[in-house]
């Protein structure tokens, strides 16, 4: 029993040295940093940016306009 | 994502395509003036949103090397598209020059003060547009903005 045992175990051992040797042994660092990914999605999730009051006067005129004047739309709608 | 110039341009014609066809409905619904004003609407659906499209590719060409805000690249579209439009309506009598006013299509007549404010309106539009909107559809689409 105790020969058999140890017949086993030296298979065993065979079998493991002849896989380690077929498999070179796994590279278990990252192949790159993934802290930005992360930074990028916490980025992308952030709350939408707010409008500057310029645009807002802006975005009034242009309206003010159409509204009052509208052939300006004329322009537009045929020149842009 | 691959084909960043493919995407620019699919971010860029998007606006003008929907704004250019509501206007055509529109001015089917309210303004039936014929076929010359359906004609004279052909060639700016055929330019503008093609035009905003290379404009977008060419924000996405500059973008890395200048990071130029997109409302400023986008406001300077006009002054590219306007004399063109211009050039093509004169030179087929779809724009005429008048004593007091430029008269459209035969029967829009706009004073020639307009002209003075116009372009400030045009600029500042474009401006807009594409700041929030053509920058939405880039930034969807993982182009700079």
């Amino acid at each position: 029993m105790k020969t058999g045992n140890h017949h086993e175990h030296t298979e065993d051992e065979d079998v493991q040295s002849a896989l380690q040797k077929a498999f070179p042994p796994v590279n278990s660092e990252l192949r790159r940093d993934l802290w930005p990914s992360t930074l990028r999605r916490l980025e992308d999730e952030a709350p939408a940016e707010r409008v500057p009051w310029y645009d807002w006067a802006l975005a009034g005129c242009v309206v003010l306009a159409f509204l009052f004047f509208p052939k300006f739309l004329v322009l537009f709608g045929y020149h842009l | 994502m691959n084909h960043p110039y493919l995407r620019a341009y699919m971010a860029g014609i998007t606006v003008p395509t929907v704004f250019l066809l509501v206007l055509f409905c529109l001015v089917q619904i309210f303004r039936p003036a014929g076929p010359q004003m359906e004609w004279a609407l052909v060639f700016p659906l055929a330019i503008v949103p093609n035009a905003f499209g290379l404009w977008n590719m060419l924000y996405a060409r500059l973008h890395p090397r200048w990071h130029h805000p997109i409302g400023l690249h986008g406001a300077a579209l006009p002054f590219l598209i306007a004399p063109i439009i211009y050039g093509f309506g004169m030179a087929h009598g779809l724009v005429e020059m008048g004593d007091h006013a430029v008269r459209y299509f035969g029967f829009i007549t706009v004073p020639y003060w307009y002209l003075i404010f116009a372009p400030f309106i045009g600029i500042t539009a474009y401006y807009l547009i594409w700041k929030y909107v053509v920058g939405f559809l880039n930034r969807v689409l993982e182009l700079p903005s």
